[in-house]
């Protein structure tokens, strides 16, 4: 490969090469990574949301006492490392013949998932006041219509927001992927990490270097491109008058 | 719109953007290290006999084939 020198006023010269990055995408075909990756973050994301919407609406509405029993399963499932529950998956997945393909990570981790999604949307309609609801229905709307017409549009930030923090844990999964996924299967994170090598092989570390920065850049745009959107839905009932 | 008494620098603000401008450097610095380190070869990233090789690329030019001038 050839390398790129810079010269500066003092004559000192600055060299760079892409050999990393080269090595990586082309050689190691990260781009399978990045496109699993991208497989994987979509349908987790949007599995996450489609229920985590309904169900966080749906508790927040009910008046019955399961309503908060079922939140409180949700936050110890939620709290539970994930290599526990990865690890009571494995044996039914060996079994099933359904072990090491994008489906079944996408089905654990949208499991993983959902409790976190469920309380962050249904602090977000506790929010919004009833009337809401009840005014759409007096005006002819049917339950899911007032949801879908009149709570979903004002409720976009709280959306995003936890839209976001779907993806980035489907996104920076390590303890899933890397259990549930055959090589040819692999995500962005347990694909760096097997560039990185073992104590017995000697890995290659300037590609998992030149990977870190590939997968990381993605980050910082999308952070900047929704910002306005996580900050209202981070604060969104902070303050109450 | 901020008014002059908003704007003034005051010892307070002062303080202020020293220590969100010395947070930002320190929390960006991995990433910026990284970045630049990804454009360099393993030998110059891990310098153990000089962490400026890190920032020039000594080796970057020894390892790496043909050579051209920006």
């Amino acid at each position: 490969m050839q390398y790129l020198a810079f010269i500066l006023k003092n004559k000192q010269v600055i060299f760079f090469t892409i050999d990393g990055y080269y090595g990586s995408w082309i050689e190691e075909e990260f781009w399978r990574a990045v496109i699993n990756t991208s497989i994987v973050v979509f349908f987790t994301v949007l599995i996450s949301l489609t229920f985590g919407t309904l169900g966080g609406y749906a508790l927040a509405r009910s008046t019955y006492r399961y309503a908060f029993w079922i939140l409180m399963a949700g936050l110890i499932f939620r709290a539970m490392p994930h290599m526990t529950l990865v690890s009571g998956y494995l044996q039914p997945f060996f079994a099933w013949n359904i072990w090491g393909i994008l489906p079944t990570t996408i089905i654990v981790l949208v499991a993983i998932n959902q409790p976190f999604t469920l309380w962050m949307l249904h602090s977000f309609f506790l929010n919004i006041p009833k009337d809401l609801d009840e005014s759409a229905m007096c005006d002819g709307c049917n339950r899911f219509q007032a949801f879908r017409y009149v709570i979903i549009p004002i409720m976009w930030p709280g959306v995003i927001t936890t839209g976001l923090f779907s993806f980035l844990l489907a996104y920076n999964d390590f303890t899933v992927t890397s259990m549930l996924l055959s090589d040819e299967n692999e995500t962005m994170i347990p694909a760096i990490a097997s560039f990185l090598g073992t104590v017995q092989e000697e890995g290659k570390v300037m590609y998992a270097v030149a990977a870190v920065v590939s997968a990381t850049a993605p980050l910082f745009f999308l952070v900047m491109f929704f910002q306005r959107q996580i900050v209202s839905g981070l604060t969104a009932g902070a303050v109450k008058g | 719109m901020n008014t002059k008494i908003e704007n003034k620098l005051t010892p307070v603000r002062i303080i202020a953007f020293v220590f969100v401008a010395l947070w930002l450097i320190v929390a960006m610095f991995p990433f910026i290290w990284t970045l630049w380190g990804s454009f360099k070869v393993q030998a110059d990233f891990f310098s153990k006999a000089d962490w400026a090789n890190a920032i020039f690329g000594f080796h970057t030019e020894k390892q790496t084939g043909n050579f051209f001038y920006y």
